[in-house]
């Protein structure tokens, strides 16, 4: 059943074929069967006029047989008288019938008792025939030995006595030789007191009526039964059942009710036919079993009573249309049979494309787009498919091909976007302590982004002596923020390249972020610049959060919040400034450490940052790694398994300068004339003797101060304007140090763009060589513009080994 | 501060002595005006004498550099000692001029 299923199920042919072949069946069956059904009608029809020709043949001549017996007998009973008065001419009279008609097997005279008192009480002269040899010979039956009268018993034999006419007896089986089935007609002699004297009988025997049967009957199959009126066989197959069954008796005694409605129709003398399921008029009590359908004609024969019947086994009849139907079946199983073949080749053959193309497209589905489809010459639905499928195989083609594109395209920006997140975070100084030679600056910094690339950022580095530092959280997250951040980052380094003051930082970036700023994004920005010599912290905030000052307790850097860079241009930002006291940190951080959350949404929040931040003071564990090392515990112990929701950032800047002592301090104020220049090389030389430099450290210092001071000298103070310049030397254990500070207008050397030292002849300016020399010959050089004074220092390390390892520790 | 111009085998020679700083600037350079003017002849800057100088005479190098350069001639330094060698190399003069 399961393989039928699968069978059924994976080949359009196999089902099509399947389903035509089921349906062809049950048309041309039912077409056979009504067609059968017509021809057996007609077989019926035939069969039945052929047995009513033949029982109306067989009735003619029974009837004119015993017509002619009745007219004899009747003949003979007309001109008895001459003949029966006389004993001796009575045989006369029997010759002559008998003679006369061969179908008259005896003929009988029975005198009423004493009639011929000589001849006994029961006279009855009787010729009879042999039926073997035709010879005629005389009997008497009654006499002295046959003390009875048939007249006066009431057999079935003579009803004269009753009925007034000729008579047939019912049969009955000869009680004397022959044993033959006979019937007997007799005619009543009146004498002329119109009194009964003799009764004429003509015994016939009846094998003539199963002959005339049995010659009339319309097939050779067909058994003939002539029932008489009671009901029993005058004629039948079995000759021991004529005169001896009666056909009601066996029919109830078989509670056969076909049989029993057959036999009282057939002794009511109608005439039909029947069908018997079973054909028990034949069968013996104790016989077996004739199970099939027989039909019975019958017929009556009125004027001896009989019923005759044919009987005509349906089989046998049906013998030809059955015959038929078998061949009819064969041919329609044959027919099927080549049917269900052509019309599976005709099925495969006309689907053979579809299967070519479903192949061709499961070739498709792995991926050869390039795979020609099976070609169709006809132009029919397999074709329109095949079409479509081509058309379906362009395009996936076509598509697969720009996602290629686009999928690769995508993999390098993505690629591209991670080597870009690397480097910017390399951007940030990431190596701590990031100046282990310097004893007067001390920072850490943390940054863990919530996302793969970030948009916080920090930054710090020292130039001239200034420690520029910014910590900044750009709006959003992700690739775009972390662009932004390295925008910013970028712009704090190369605008404080040459622009020391924090506000002016900001601006300069905030214009640069707000010009055409079409994503909208902005940042918050911290910017700050610590100079390490005084410990004055200048700074201005784009707003962020203000940074903590962690000192001998804590306190918020008081910060103007202006508005985050990018958001309005030429906004003005506005400078602060404050001094920072030796060993305190200045703690930043960006609001993913006050707004960390933990699992049930609650903010970290600054009351326990600040709270961080106190122990720490108390404890005087200001150090910026210590800092950040317990402030990154606490927000891990608050968040637990929570997700990092922002980027984190800290930096912690600590201020560590101490104080030296001074060995050596000298001044000298020129005015503003390089031709004082020879005056400040003495003064140079002077100083370098006494802090001990050779000759080629003292011509380099000789140098940087020239250009320092004639620097000022130029551009101090306004044309024609005299103005004096103070140089003022000092030096402790570890370095020299000098200082240039002059009344003019604000002026900062060190925010000159850097030469570029390697250019061409033809490329290179004329100016700018100054302050370049001064930066390479120093070790540091610092600008301040104090008390209205612009202030340059310039720094210079002793190298006497001693220092150098006292100034390590 | 002396500056000496004389002609040696066709070429143009400016012997320095002494400081060339700011303050003396201006004068050698109104002394090496001949060496700018001439046409087509290299120039030999003399360095031998020459203990120190500062970035006033840095500019004048190279204005000579720039002059005589374009016409197709050399400018050839000469003498210098390592002091000055140091200043030349943190501005990179090193590279423009040639040395003999």
């Amino acid at each position: 059943m399961k393989f039928l299923n699968d069978l059924l199920k994976d080949s359009v042919a196999t089902r099509t074929s399947l389903l035509v072949f089921v349906l062809i069946t049950i048309i041309m069956l039912t077409g056979g069967f009504y067609q059968m059904k017509r021809v057996r009608d007609v077989v019926a029809d035939e069969t039945n006029r052929q047995a009513g020709r033949a029982m109306d043949g067989v009735l003619a001549d029974i009837d004119s047989r015993i017509s002619n017996v009745e007219t004899a007998v009747e003949t003979a009973a007309a001109f008895a008288d001459r003949n029966t008065q006389d004993e001796s001419l009575c045989y006369e009279l029997l010759y002559r019938l008998i003679s006369k008609n061969n179908d008259i097997a005896a003929a009988t005279l029975l005198y009423r008792e004493n009639f011929f008192p000589e001849l006994g009480r029961y006279y009855a002269p009787t010729v009879t025939r042999d039926p073997l040899t035709g010879e005629l010979a005389a009997d008497e039956i009654g006499g002295p030995d046959n003390d009875f009268c048939y007249l006066e018993t009431d057999s079935n034999w003579i009803y004269t006595n009753i009925l007034e006419k000729g008579y047939w007896c019912l049969p009955y089986v000869d009680s004397m030789s022959t044993k033959r089935a006979m019937v007997t007609y007799s005619v009543p002699l009146y004498d002329a007191k119109d009194s009964i004297y003799a009764v004429l009988c003509a015994d016939v025997a009846l094998d003539w009526v199963r002959d005339i049967v049995e010659d009339a009957k319309p097939y050779p199959y067909s058994r003939v039964i002539v029932l008489s009126r009671d009901s029993q066989y005058v004629c039948h197959p079995e000759p021991e059942w004529i005169q001896t069954v009666n056909v009601i008796d066996h029919a109830t005694q078989l509670q056969d009710t076909d049989y029993l409605n057959l036999a009282s129709r057939m002794l009511s003398w109608k005439r039909g036919t029947d069908t018997l399921q079973e054909d028990v008029t034949y069968m013996a009590t104790d016989d077996k079993a004739h199970d099939e359908s027989t039909i019975v004609y019958y017929a009556p024969v009125p004027r001896v009573q009989w019923s005759v019947s044919f009987t005509m086994p349906e089989s046998k009849i049906m013998e030809q249309p059955n015959i038929l139907w078998r061949s009819m079946l064969i041919l329609l199983v044959v027919m099927l049979v080549l049917i269900s073949i052509v019309l599976n080749l005709v099925v495969r053959a006309q689907i053979w494309p579809l299967k070519q193309l479903a192949l061709a497209t499961q070739e498709i589905a792995k991926g050869h787009f390039n795979k020609p489809l099976p070609k169709i010459s006809t132009h029919d639905e397999i074709r329109n498919m095949r079409d479509s499928f081509e058309e379906m195989q362009s395009s996936l083609a076509h598509y697969i091909n720009e996602l290629q594109v686009s999928t690769a395209a995508k993999a390098s920006i993505q690629s591209e976007l991670k080597v870009a997140s690397e480097i910017q975070m390399s951007m940030l100084p990431k190596l701590f302590p990031p100046y282990p030679d310097r004893d007067d600056i001390d920072i850490f910094g943390a940054l863990a982004p919530a996302k793969a690339v970030g948009g916080d950022l920090y930054d710090f580095y020292i130039r001239d002596e200034k420690l520029f530092f910014c910590i900044g959280d750009v709006s959003g997250k992700g690739v775009p923020a972390s662009l932004v951040m390295a925008v910013t980052r970028s712009l704090f380094r190369t605008i404080s390249q040459h622009e020391s003051q924090p506000d002016r930082i900001l601006s300069q970036i905030n214009n640069t972020l707000s010009d055409q700023n079409e994503s909208n994004m902005f940042v918050t920005l911290f910017a700050g610049a610590l100079d390490l010599p005084t410990g004055r912290l200048r700074y201005s905030n784009a707003g962020h959060d203000s940074p903590l000052l962690v000192g001998d307790g804590i306190q918020l850097l008081p910060c103007d919040s202006n508005i985050p860079a990018g958001v309005i241009q030429n906004w003005k930002y506005t400078p602060q400034e404050t001094m920072i006291a030796p060993q305190t940190t200045i703690f930043l951080y960006t609001d993913g450490l006050t707004e960390a959350e933990n699992k049930q949404h609650e903010l970290f929040g600054e009351d326990r940052l600040a709270a961080v931040a106190e122990a720490c003071a108390k404890a005087q564990e200001q150090k910026p790694q210590h800092l950040i090392e317990r402030m990154t515990k606490a927000v891990q112990t608050y968040v637990g398994d929570a997700e990092q929701s922002d980027d984190l950032t800290m930096l912690a800047i600590q201020y560590t300068k101490s104080m030296r002592a001074e060995h050596m301090h000298r001044t000298i104020t020129l005015p503003n004339d390089v031709q004082k220049v020879p005056e400040l090389a003495q003064f140079v030389e002077e100083v370098c003797e006494e802090v001990g430099f050779d000759m080629a450290t003292t011509m380099q210092l000789n140098l940087a101060l020239e250009e320092a001071v004639v620097n000022v000298m130029n551009y101090a103070y306004p044309s024609g304007v005299t103005g004096n310049i103070d140089i003022d030397a000092r030096a402790n254990d570890v370095r020299l140090k000098f200082t240039i500070s002059d009344s003019g207008s604000p002026f900062d050397p060190t925010a000159k763009e850097e030469v570029d030292t390697t250019l061409s002849a033809e490329e290179r300016s004329i100016g700018g060589l100054g302050i370049h020399l001064i930066r390479q010959i120093m070790d540091s050089i610092n600008y301040e513009y104090v008390d209205g004074k612009n202030v340059l220092t310039l720094r210079k390390r002793l190298n006497t080994q001693n220092q150098d390892i006292n100034l390590n520790l | 501060m002396t500056t000496n111009i004389l002609e040696k085998d066709g070429a143009l020679v400016a012997e320095f002595k002494g400081r060339l700083d700011t303050a003396a600037a201006p004068q050698v350079e109104s002394e090496v005006k001949p060496l700018m003017e001439a046409s087509g002849k290299d120039v030999i800057l003399d360095c031998t004498e020459l203990s120190y100088i500062s970035s006033s005479g840095l500019r004048i190098f190279l204005s000579i550099l720039k002059t005589v350069k374009p016409k197709g001639a050399h400018v050839y330094i000469t003498g210098m000692n390592n002091d000055l060698r140091n200043v030349f190399t943190m501005t990179g003069f090193i590279n423009l001029f040639e040395f003999k």
